[in-house]
């Protein structure tokens, strides 16, 4: 498969929908989740060979996917900046468990809006699965930074989820 | 536990998320990656289109090869060419008169001089059963050129001494104009010993009409020799003769009138013009979808950006036909065509970044910007396509001056090119994309269509013929296009 482009384009078309909604998510723009996916795919035809068979297949593009995400946010300077200058905010720690109202779109469009420090951990840790010793590794961060940043995160998303839920009511009461 | 649960649903929601990305996207991987022989299948598919014609080529060889060896003509039924056996001695010649002289005083081509009196320039003067009567010259003969006249007189000794002139006999019978004057004089050469046709002129209608002359050769010394002339009166009896070489004898052969006759492949070139239809809009794609923010509410999937819709373009064909008849008026067509077909689409202002990585792109800010007609072009898409057609077709009056003709069959194309760009509802932009194209296309056509007879000295056919696409162009599966023709063709034929 690694030359021949029917192979090839088979490949993308079965799974660009997913691998695009993977990199959409550690973006802030369509353009940069495009040009996530073109490198990743990229690297998904010339790596094909180091597919060892033992896992899925989309599973390991999944983690092609993220890494190039993570080296594109590395490459432009976001990642680092975002980690260097969290402001020591409090939030509310909450053990509701809010009804997610929203559907995919929206609930990725949420997470875009986080910070991309929040947004990079949330996505590694909540979406992925990634534990935060790999997440440290990964963004040369300590555990404990990666832990801190995704309690955040989740705590923010939580209550944007909360407010879209509440709104969500309130315009089903006004009818 | 009950965090995992959010983080579940979070999971569970994102894997909900589907977005498509835009075509360009593949263009950039494509160029990104090592050249693959992309042309395997346009090479596959001109094998198949030169071992196709060689093929035919060939065949038709095979019977250019046969027609070298037989002499195909129009005669009377009854036709026989003297065999060594029981032509005459070597050196003797013979008088149509019936005297006989000694072979070693004078030469044969000298001293025969055979009366030639062909079709109705006898007029019933002659007596064909008397050779005296028969050697009177008849002054209204239908040899107008001394040519001809020439050629016959001095062929036909030599048919008559075969051993002595064997190569030169062989060379008389092959030669088709000797034969095609034989036929068109509807001449009748018989061998001695054959035979003698029963069917004598009629004396009430003169041989008006009947316009078939029989030559018999004479026997050999004992025998009367001589060349006796015959009148052979039914014209209806006049078919297809086939005389063939076979070793040092010629043997005539008249065709069963029930044998099938053979047919022959039929060159033309086709040019074409017409109209394509798109049913759906070969531009009213969208691969992806608007991306608002979440104030926009649920209905972020519409997209908001339509594409502009296409009007027809044109259709030109140009190729090379083949066909030959099967059983009745029932015949097979097939050939290798060119086509070009196109449509209009209107697009806005071209997109430097884009076009910079190699792909043409416009923008559409046709709907948006009402007022700004200015930037507004009409682009034209093109498709270029290699065809491969097969098709029956019925002939409903072969003979006429005119025939019609019915045709029907399948086409296996090879789109090599275009340059056709697809609507991205995402980011409202139109882009060249390669690899959405479906290279293979099946199409279904039927025709009708009127030719000139086979006899005509310009054969010619004009014809209409309806196609329809039968595989989208496009490889999505939301983007799928109809695509009838109508196209209006005219056949040069190259050889009938």
């Amino acid at each position: 498969m690694r030359n021949d482009r029917a192979s090839q384009k088979h490949l993308y078309d079965s799974y660009k929908v997913v691998m695009l909604g993977v990199c959409y998510r550690y973006t802030k723009s369509i353009q940069d989740a495009e040009d996530i996916l073109q490198e990743g795919f990229v690297k998904v035809f010339t790596r094909l060979k180091q597919y060892k068979q033992e896992g899925e297949l989309g599973a390991w593009m999944r983690r092609i996917m993220v890494t190039t995400a993570l080296n594109h946010l590395k490459k432009n300077a976001r990642l680092r900046e975002q980690f260097t200058n969290l402001t020591p905010e409090m939030h509310p720690v909450t053990n509701d468990d809010p009804e997610i109202m929203l559907n995919a779109k929206e609930l990725a469009s949420l997470i875009r809006e986080l910070p991309t420090g929040y947004q990079t951990v949330f996505n590694l840790h909540a979406v992925e699965g990634y534990t935060h010793p790999e997440i440290g590794e990964m963004l040369g961060i300590t555990d404990s930074t990666s832990r801190s940043q995704y309690t955040r995160a989740r705590v923010l998303i939580m209550n944007r989820v909360r407010n879209y839920y509440f709104d969500y009511k309130m315009q089903a009461h006004a009818k | 536990m009950q965090n995992d649960k959010f983080e579940n649903r979070v999971r569970q929601k994102l894997d909900e998320l589907k977005l498509f990305p835009s075509a360009v996207v593949w263009n950039k991987v494509e160029a990104s990656l090592p050249k693959e022989k992309r042309r395997r299948w346009l090479v596959f598919f001109l094998l198949i289109a030169v071992v196709s014609t060689t093929g035919l080529l060939l065949l038709n060889n095979g019977h250019s090869s046969d027609k070298q060896k037989e002499q195909a003509i129009n005669t009377p039924q009854r036709v026989a060419v003297p065999s060594p056996n029981n032509l005459p001695v070597q050196k003797q010649a013979y008088h149509t008169n019936g005297n006989t002289q000694p072979a070693n005083q004078v030469s044969a081509t000298e001293q025969i001089q055979p009366r030639i009196y062909p079709t109705a320039a006898f007029s019933g003067k002659l007596n064909t059963g008397n050779p005296n009567k028969a050697d009177e010259p008849n002054n209204e003969s239908n040899i107008t050129s001394p040519e001809q006249a020439s050629l016959v007189t001095n062929a036909i000794p030599a048919i008559v001494n075969t051993e002595q002139q064997e190569s030169f006999r062989e060379k008389f019978l092959k030669q088709s104009s000797v034969m095609e004057y034989l036929a068109k004089m509807k001449i009748t050469i018989q061998s001695p010993g054959t035979e003698e046709m029963k069917d004598q002129p009629d004396e009430k209608n003169g041989l008006n009409g009947k316009n078939n002359t029989l030559i018999t050769l004479a026997e050999p010394a004992s025998a009367k020799p001589g060349i006796s002339i015959k009148e052979k009166p039914d014209p209806k009896e006049v078919v297809k003769t086939t005389v063939k070489r076979d070793s040092l004898n010629y043997t005539a052969s008249t065709p069963d009138k029930n044998k099938k006759k053979k047919e022959r492949w039929q060159y033309s070139a086709q040019f074409g013009v017409g109209i394509p239809y798109t049913k759906n809009g070969i531009n009213d794609v969208v691969f992806s979808v608007n991306t608002p923010s979440l104030v926009a509410g649920p209905s972020y999937y519409i997209p908001n950006n339509k594409p502009s819709a296409p009007s027809p373009g044109k259709v030109f064909q140009a190729g090379i036909i083949v066909e030959r008849n099967l059983i009745g008026g029932l015949g097979l067509k097939t050939g290798l065509n060119y086509m070009y077909l196109s449509n209009h689409i209107q697009v806005g202002n071209k997109i430097d970044s884009l076009s910079r990585n190699g792909v043409t792109a416009y923008d559409n800010d046709i709907p948006f910007s009402p007022n700004s007609a200015a930037s507004i072009k009409l682009y034209n898409n093109y498709f270029r396509l290699l065809q491969l057609p097969v098709a029956l077709q019925y002939n409903f009056t072969r003979k006429d001056k005119f025939g019609v003709f019915l045709e029907a069959g399948a086409s296996l194309d090879y789109m090599f090119n275009s340059n056709a760009l697809l609507f991205d509802g995402a980011t409202n932009t139109y882009s060249t994309s390669k690899d959405i194209f479906n290279r293979m296309l099946y199409t279904g056509m039927a025709g009708v269509g009127v030719k000139t007879a086979q006899e005509s000295k310009i054969p010619v056919a004009l014809g209409y013929q309806l196609s329809y696409g039968l595989n989208p162009f496009f490889k999505n599966a939301d983007a799928q296009q109809h695509l009838p023709i109508n196209m209006i063709y005219f056949r040069l034929y190259l050889k009938r």
